[in-house]
């Protein structure tokens, strides 16, 4: 009998055998059996139990590979239940912890029990820093990186979910294990493609914030395994975590942008109101959008309620705000967020405050989060890529000057203050909000979810976490390609 | 290709068709606007062009048109940072002085400013516009190179036809010709494909190794950049299903080919023309190319004629895209350089290679690259392993052994029997010229040949008479100047005649260097 040969091509397994094996089809175009990368194990596990032939199994092409050991790093009590249950599962599945909770040291301490090539997926290239830093400590290793123009494979590699996606046809093979950060991020169609492209067995997510808004998490348990831990941040908070007070600022426009404001959104509501068109979901609103496309005057109206939100979003009053919360917090280390970059630079430029935007290089990055951690910079001004991951455990005071209604950004904002450290006796993150305009719901939205008497003075409670099910807001301008 | 947020397409019928712009005064003027403000732009900050293409959008034009078509005009701009020092360092150097001084209040700030630039050594003025010099809209446009808007606009059309193929699941095409460069390309994105013949030429399929199991668009980028070498050749035509998310995951289907659009795309050598210098970029220095240089440097003096990227070969559903071609006598070799590869692979290629009768090819694979740990396939003659480069040893071997096996063939097939001569002097280029076979061939054929009434000199026969006649000839003048002259008056070329004269017995005393003074003698004539 003529042995069974197989091997990986661009994402997916070969067979060559006399029969078929299981989740494989027959491929005319190549003349043999074909399936899905991820179910690599199970196909080998099937052969192996069927004993039919000799399996030449060309696969796994694992780089060289030193024995993984952390040097010093201990868990905590509820990290080792975390590792050990998803041990136990299989080493397959997802880990639930709130940020600050110390995700990092489960997976290098998962990859040490695996101890095989790992890969490691993060989705900025702030997180690919911190976890290539962390591994590179910790394990005594050179580590890998594909993103940023990078792309090094080690035994141990760290990656941006789009280079992963991108290249996941020549990286698939060469991994024992593959780690998720930020695992939520996984089940867009497109990322999706990244686990059922990769062959290894073991797989884990890591997050905080599990589930989503369009269910797509639903997805997750065939991808890599279902929730295997899971704990709040109220199981936490204190004693691993900061505890915190969210407080909302209302801020009046100034009385040109009242007008502007006016000026505008009344366009945009009689068209709406002419046009008998509702928006009470996030569909309505796709298809409004889908509208201006055909309609001139449903883009004219588009774009006068983007100008009113950007007036809301970027009021000089909350410009005026902010430099009293500067001014009364002098000892505090501040994260400031907004919705899009011109504010950013604006804030930068007025309070000479370091940026961080999705096109300020790797070198500036580093350097601004180094200096901030040190206490060089008393603040950075971000927009959207400081929401998730980074660590800067330093920082106890965060502003938001503007954002989305989505209450997994708002989880992810107040995440980067909850880290405990020395001298921090408490967060606290204020919103700023411009009063009589859209943007009180788009606040009201983005907690909602949250336990009741958040809105002031709530110690403890964590929005969007009782719900479970994040929002996610309209599409802003983003979408609709306004510069 | 443009982001996919600018694709206009209308759909109809079940079908999708690129919202195509045609070459009309209206669209003409709207480019035209579009390359002037960027003409314009030149010298200033890229923020100032960008307010100008909002003033464009804002007239009521299409924003995705304008857009569009400003993105492939930004391809052909060179954007600088206009500032002598660096602008991190000096941010850097002022945000470390601002959070110290915990600046807060616009006179505190503009003071941190004034004690930096104190410090550094520059003028305030010069400080505040360093300091954010390198952000989008403070960049400079240092370079444009502009194109006529004719041909943006077609060049538009073709990249909107790239970006609706960017959510295409799979493609069906025929081509009149460029099948090279098509294939070439199909191969560099790593698609898959299969061949149909049908009627005048054959349909080929493109999509990927995961389609098989799903509706997937993650090859079509892949298949968009084939797009535009399709359109090169001179008939084509495309058939593709697009998925369209926005509308739950439908799928249309767009078809065109080049007489529906004609004069609308610009074809691949166009764009290639086109292209800015800085798009067109340096060739790298592949495997494939140090290979050609260092077989024409080594070995180009055995007279192969060396082709690179020949016609493809069709074998079955799947055609073989060679890198070279060796050709001499009739002869043709390929050689195909393989990077990535797994035993299936090559052993595939081999199958389809057995498929077609009568071609000789030669593989090359990168033992390096091996993708698999799977033993490599022993006993194939025609596989040739290399690391870093492609060996030329191996290769110049095979080409001879085939050149000399051909050569006995052709000769063998000479029959001697039937060479009549007839003049005075007949070559072998005459003769191989008569028989359609190679010099080569024909005098490996003659080795031994000697027909009677003739004599043979280098690659002559000359009838006894002639030699006659030029011996007594000969015997009369003393130069050798003039003795070759004399051979060369009875239709002897130059470099045969000196063999007419060892053949006549004649030696050259050299006496000095000049050929003036070169005479000839007979040693025989004297001793007898």
């Amino acid at each position: 009998m003529q042995p069974t040969y197989l091997s990986y091509d661009k994402g997916s397994i070969l067979v060559r055998s006399e029969a078929k094996v299981p989740y494989s089809v027959w491929d005319v175009r190549v003349g043999a059996f074909r399936a899905p990368a991820f179910y690599y194990s199970e196909i080998v596990e099937f052969l192996n139990k069927s004993d039919l032939s000799a399996i030449k199994d060309g696969v796994e092409d694992l780089p060289p590979c030193p024995e993984l050991k952390c040097r010093s790093v201990e868990m905590r009590a509820y990290q080792r239940r975390a590792l050990g249950s998803w041990d136990k599962a299989g080493r397959r599945g997802v880990i639930v912890l709130p940020t600050g909770a110390g995700k990092t040291v489960i997976g290098m301490k998962a990859i040490e029990l695996v101890n095989q090539p790992a890969i490691v997926i993060v989705p900025t290239l702030d997180l690919l820093e911190q976890w290539r830093r962390r591994v590179q400590e910790e394990l005594g290793i050179e580590v890998g990186a594909y993103g940023g123009g990078e792309n090094v494979i080690k035994a141990v590699t760290v990656c941006t979910y789009d280079s992963a996606y991108l290249r996941a046809g020549e990286l698939g093979n060469r991994f024992g294990l593959l780690i998720f950060d930020e695992v939520h991020h996984l089940p867009a169609e497109s990322f999706r493609q990244i686990a059922e492209m990769f062959t290894a067995p073991c797989r884990m997510g890591l997050t905080a914030t599990y589930e989503r808004d369009d269910m797509l998490h639903l997805e997750l348990p065939r991808l890599i395994g279902g929730v295997v831990y899971r704990l709040k941040p109220e199981d936490l908070a204190g004693r691993y975590l900061s505890d915190y007070t969210i407080e909302r600022v209302n801020v009046e426009l100034t009385s040109e942008e009242k007008e502007e404001y006016r000026k505008n959104y009344s366009v945009f509501a009689n068209y709406l109101e002419k046009n008998r068109i509702w928006l009470r979901s996030p569909l309505d609103f796709q298809r409004f959008i889908m509208r201006t496309s055909r309609d001139p005057q449903a883009r004219q109206a588009l774009l006068a309620r983007n100008r009113a939100i950007s007036i809301a979003f970027n009021s000089q009053a909350k410009v005026d705000r902010l430099e009293e919360i500067l001014r009364s917090h002098p000892e505090d280390r501040i994260l400031i967020f907004t919705q899009h970059n011109d504010l950013v630079y604006r804030i930068s430029r007025r309070f000479l405050l370091p940026f961080i935007t999705h096109t300020t290089n790797k070198d500036e990055r580093y350097e601004v989060l180094k200096g901030f951690r040190e206490g060089k910079f008393r603040a950075i001004v971000t927009s959207k890529v400081l929401d998730e991951g980074i660590d800067v455990p330093e920082a106890s005071l965060g502003v938001i000057v503007s954002g989305t209604g989505s209450s997994r950004e708002f989880v992810q904002r107040l995440g980067r203050l909850l880290r405990k450290s020395e001298g921090k006796e408490r967060a606290r993150l204020i919103e700023l909000v411009s009063s009589e305009t859209s943007e009180t719901r788009t606040s009201s939205r983005r907690r909602r979810g949250g336990k009741s008497g958040t809105q002031k003075q709530a110690t403890g409670a964590f929005p969007g976490e009782e719900s479970g099910a994040p929002e996610e807001d309209y599409p802003t301008d983003d979408q609709v390609g306004q510069r | 290709m443009l982001p996919s947020n600018l694709l206009r397409a209308k759909i109809a019928g079940g079908k999708i068709r690129p919202a195509y712009v045609n070459v009309d005064p209206e669209t003409v003027a709207l480019a035209e606007r579009i390359i002037g403000a960027f003409r314009e732009g030149r010298g200033r900050k890229k923020g100032e062009l960008l307010e100008r293409l909002k003033e464009v959008e804002n007239e009521g034009n299409d924003f995705k048109l304008v857009r569009g078509m400003s993105a492939l005009l930004e391809r052909r701009c060179v954007f600088e940072v206009d500032s002598a020092t660096n602008p991190m360092a000096a941010r850097m150097a002022v945000f470390e002085k601002a959070s110290k001084a915990k600046a807060t209040s616009v006179d505190e700030t503009k003071a941190v400013l004034r004690s930096v630039s104190a410090k550094l050594g520059v003028s305030l003025e010069s400080l505040e516009k360093t300091l954010f010099s390198d952000l989008e809209d403070e960049l400079i446009t240092r370079d444009f190179e502009p194109l006529s808007a004719e041909l943006l606009i077609r060049q538009y059309n073709l990249s909107l036809t790239q970006t609706l193929l960017f959510k295409s699941l799979r493609v069906e095409f025929s081509a009149s010709g460029n099948w090279k460069n098509i294939f070439r390309e199909v191969k560099r994105q790593g698609l898959i494909y299969s061949v149909e013949k049908q009627d005048a030429g054959y349909r080929v399929s493109l999509d990927g190794p995961l389609s098989l199991f799903k509706f997937t668009e993650r090859y079509g980028t892949s298949i968009a950049k084939v797009l535009p070498q399709i359109v090169t050749s001179e008939k084509w035509s495309v058939k593709a299903e697009i998925l369209a998310r926005s509308r739950g995951g439908r799928v249309y289907a767009f078809e065109t080919n080049n007489k529906e659009v004609e004069g609308l795309l610009l074809s691949g050598a166009e764009e290639r023309v086109h292209a800015s210098g800085k798009q067109a970029g340096a060739f790298d220095s592949t495997v494939e190319e140090r290979f050609a240089r260092s077989f024409l440097v080594s070995y180009g003096s055995l007279g192969w004629a060396l082709r690179r990227e020949p016609e493809p070969l069709v074998a079955g559903t799947h055609v073989l895209i060679p890198d070279f071609s060796f050709e001499k006598h009739a002869l043709k070799v390929y050689l195909e350089v393989v990077g990535f590869w797994t035993p299936e692979y090559l052993q595939r290629k081999l199958s389809k290679l057995k498929s077609i009768e009568g071609v000789d090819m030669i593989i090359a694979a990168d033992e390096s690259l091996a993708c698999s740990r799977l033993e490599r396939l022993k006993g194939k003659a025609e596989v040739i392993y290399y690391k870093k480069d492609v060996p030329l040893k191996p290769i110049v071997e095979h080409l001879k052994e085939r050149e000399s096996s051909i050569l006995r063939e052709q000769a063998d097939r000479i029959e001697k029997d039937s060479i009549i001569l007839s003049g005075d002097v007949v070559s072998l280029e005459d003769l191989a010229r008569e028989r359609d076979a190679s010099l080569e061939s024909i005098s490996l054929a003659l080795q031994d040949f000697r027909p009677g009434g003739y004599a043979r000199a280098g690659n002559l026969f000359i009838s006894e008479e002639k030699l006659k006649e030029m011996d007594e000839k000969l015997s009369k003048v003393e130069k050798l100047t003039e003795a070759l002259a004399i051979i060369e008056s009875s239709g002897v070329r130059e470099e045969e005649a000196s063999k007419v004269l060892d053949v006549l017995g004649y030696i050259s005393v050299w006496e000095g260097m000049e050929i003036d003074k070169v005479r000839i003698s007979k040693p025989s004539l004297r001793s007898n």
